[in-house]
């Protein structure tokens, strides 16, 4: 056996040998073919022809063989697609900005007009502290005007949580991701700490009603399924609680939420880490309207959509490894408005900006539906 | 545009926000209210999304105003307005200011025999037309400057404040001592005139012009309001209706509408609306049960030989009779 193991490699390798000369003279033809494109301005993909090669070299091979050519080729036309749109397409005029700014290694602002949801001592308000020195918070009541006051100008950034790690995503907040104008300029890692609060004098024991936003309410579940007999009532954010729990004239209400509120809003903490896990991290996002690029960029964040067919996330897929691109992180999404068609959200670990990546998206950004550029960031965690 | 901001708003967010709202071209016009503050804005604000203000923290609620008349809309300005003469005499917001004097100035012992008398009758502004718009050019044009100049001896003999009317801007420098200047119903709406007395600082009586709604009275007000002049006093003085009886007939219920619709105090002349002496005590009290602010009124010494309207003008007598009874009717009916 380990001789017949040896001269099937021996063999294997000269039929790669062949291959390699006769794929070095497909690419050099294919390269031909992409001069044609560019000096016609024709598109480079040519589904109906992929198709034609697919359907006459299958029909060459047995039954059993079939997917195998199929998806060899499927593979060598991707590879040929990216060659051809990298030489179509270059770098956009978006992305040689983009690089410019990386070049500048800006530090990022001390201080600055920041959009909040919610009031002082919500946790995007203390997150806010925690990236800007010197911030200026303005509130809102929702997550679309964070948005809308940065693209209005209102604001220079905005502050907005896009996952927990117990409670996952905030769909809503990708899902404007894609439709405002607004890039991710760093992402910060946030503790979360929950507890209840009330006006001084309570005790657990005699509170009936609890307050919080629902996601605050979800991390302690464990804790709520303990005392069922509180009512949980949810709000727009943590901190509306506090100050709702506060201005009330009841005493057997509490508020779920950061145990920073208690000084801001004057009551008292009645029990410490309600939450599920003692992990319990939220991730926000500080966006600006135009793309900013500030030193120690950990993160390159994207969007895209592609079409509801065999093989394209996969073509997708490869283009990144090809650009030697890691993905750590891709989810779907779904389109509001849509019957379940969904839009990839995804991130790469990039300790900076390189040429190959631009060279990338300006491809994306001609082949497929839908491509946004979310942001080179820095990731940081609040302590 | 009207922001109504939380009662304890941050100051440094409300800061924020009005600078952006000046990079826009819009200028917001601040009314600190006792219960709260109002942010009203004029200009182009259909490039301002209200769901993102609306979401701000520090703002109670936010609404776009759908009236054409924005500065003078009590929308901006909850609160009635109150303008204060220089020699402390007010009108609006519960001070009622009655005017009086001949309809106009034919000499100075005329003038300092009836503004005496309604002095000592309780009224705390005379009136005196010097510049006279007068239907017919035949008819007595006024004393014009000489007048003015009458107008301002007797002011400073009897202490009392005055108001008259303009009909040219140029005149202007004439005026420099009166207290308040009147824009008469013929010239409501010399948009001209109105944005030259927008930049100046005295108060100015606005009539109503006699085929004008409510509505363009306020549109003229808010032509001097936006040249910077917020001290605009309303005049309803009887508008063209198919009656003969009366020389105008008196929109009585343009006082209360006013007052919803405005902020502005609003005054009533009696004299004009009726052509007709023996209706003015009538309508002048009519004015006061509807809520006016003040009240215009003509007194001649000699109705007979008077130079212009005599058949309107009350005899000193007459007035102090009049004055009488204003103060009892306003001590039950006034707002």
């Amino acid at each position: 056996m380990q001789l017949d193991l040896e001269k099937i490699r021996g063999m294997i390798n000269g039929i790669d040998d062949e291959i390699v000369e006769l794929y070095k003279k497909r690419l050099a033809l294919c390269d031909e073919v992409a001069a044609y494109k560019i000096s016609t301005g024709k598109a480079v993909l040519d589904r109906s022809r992929e198709d034609k090669i697919i359907e006459r070299l299958t029909s060459k091979v047995e039954e059993k063989d079939r997917d195998a050519v199929a998806g060899l080729y499927k593979r060598i036309f991707e590879i040929s697609r990216a060659r051809q749109s990298a030489k179509v397409c270059g770098i956009n005029d978006f992305y040689t900005g983009i690089r410019e700014k990386a070049q500048k290694n800006a530090p990022f602002p001390k201080e600055a007009a920041v959009a909040c949801q919610g009031v002082e001592g919500a946790y995007s308000s203390i997150a806010c502290k925690t990236l800007f020195e010197e911030p200026a918070a303005i509130y809102f009541e929702n997550f679309e005007s964070v948005f809308k006051s940065v693209s209005a100008g209102l604001c220079e950034y905005g502050i907005l949580p896009f996952e927990n790690s117990i409670y996952g995503s905030v769909s809503e907040v990708y899902e404007m991701l894609s439709r405002f104008e607004g890039h991710v300029v760093r992402s910060v890692k946030l503790p979360i700490h929950h507890a209840l609060l009330a006006k001084g004098g309570s005790s657990v024991s005699g509170i009936k009603e609890v307050y919080s936003h629902r996601q605050a309410i979800g991390q302690c579940s464990i804790f709520l399924s303990q005392n069922k007999n509180l009512k949980v009532i949810p709000c727009e954010n943590t901190a509306v609680a506090a100050k709702m729990v506060a201005e009330s004239e009841r005493s057997d209400i509490a508020a779920i939420c950061s145990p920073t509120c208690a000084e801001k809003y004057g009551l008292s903490v009645l029990k410490k880490d309600l939450q599920n896990s003692s992990v319990n991290y939220t991730m926000f996002y500080c966006i600006s309207k135009e793309p900013e690029i500030f030193e120690g960029i950990t993160k390159t964040a994207f969007m895209f959509n592609i079409k509801n067919e065999s093989g394209s996330l996969e073509g997708v897929l490869s283009r990144f490894s090809m650009a030697g691109i890691n993905l750590t992180k891709i989810e779907s999404r779904p389109i509001p408005g849509k019957d379940f068609e969904f839009m990839f959200y995804a991130e790469a670990d990039t300790d900076g900006i390189n040429d190959k990546m631009l060279e990338l998206f300006t491809q994306f950004e001609n082949e497929l539906d839908f491509f946004k550029f979310i942001g080179a960031y820095k990731e940081v965690c609040a302590e | 545009m009207v922001i109504v901001l939380k009662n304890n708003y941050d100051q440094v967010q409300l800061d924020k926000l009005t600078a952006w709202i000046r990079e826009m071209k819009i200028e917001p016009h601040f009314t600190h209210g006792e219960s709260q503050t109002i942010m009203g804005l004029v200009g182009d604000t259909s490039k301002i999304d209200i769901d993102m203000l609306g979401a701000l923290d520090i703002v109670e609620s936010i609404k776009r105003v759908s009236e054409p008349y924005k500065q003078a809309n009590r929308k901006f300005h909850p609160e009635d307005t109150i303008i204060t003469l220089e020699n402390g005499a007010k009108i609006g917001g519960g001070n009622l200011m009655v005017m009086a004097g001949p309809c106009s100035i034919e000499s100075e012992e005329q003038l300092t025999e009836i503004a005496m008398a309604v002095k000592k009758s309780g009224a705390n502004v005379l009136r005196g037309g010097a510049f006279k718009p007068r239907t017919s050019p035949y008819a007595f044009q006024g004393m014009r400057e000489d007048g003015l100049a009458l107008l301002i001896k007797v002011k400073e003999k009897t202490g009392l404040p005055v108001v008259t009317e303009i009909m040219d801007y140029e005149h202007l420098p004439y005026f420099k001592d009166v207290d308040i200047i009147q824009v008469g119903a013929r010239n409501m709406q010399n948009f001209e005139l109105l944005k030259h007395l927008g930049r100046c600082d005295k108060p100015i009586l606005l009539k109503r012009g006699l085929s004008n709604t409510l509505e363009e009275l306020l549109m003229s007000a808010e032509y001097i309001m936006s040249e910077g002049n917020e001290k605009v006093i309303l005049c309803e003085r009887g508008i063209r209706t198919f009656e003969t009886a009366t020389r105008n007939t008196l929109d009585i219920s343009a006082v209360p509408l006013l007052h919803q619709m405005t902020h502005l105090p609003v005054v009533v002349d009696p004299s004009h609306a009726t052509g007709k002496a023996a209706l003015v005590p009538s309508m002048a009290l009519a004015g006061i049960v509807a809520g006016t602010d003040g009240l215009i009124i003509e007194v001649h010494n000699n109705p007979q030989k008077a130079l212009c309207d005599g058949a309107q003008s009350l005899t000193p007598a007459q007035f102090d009779e009049l004055a009488g009874k204003i103060a009892g009717v306003k001590a039950v009916a006034y707002r």
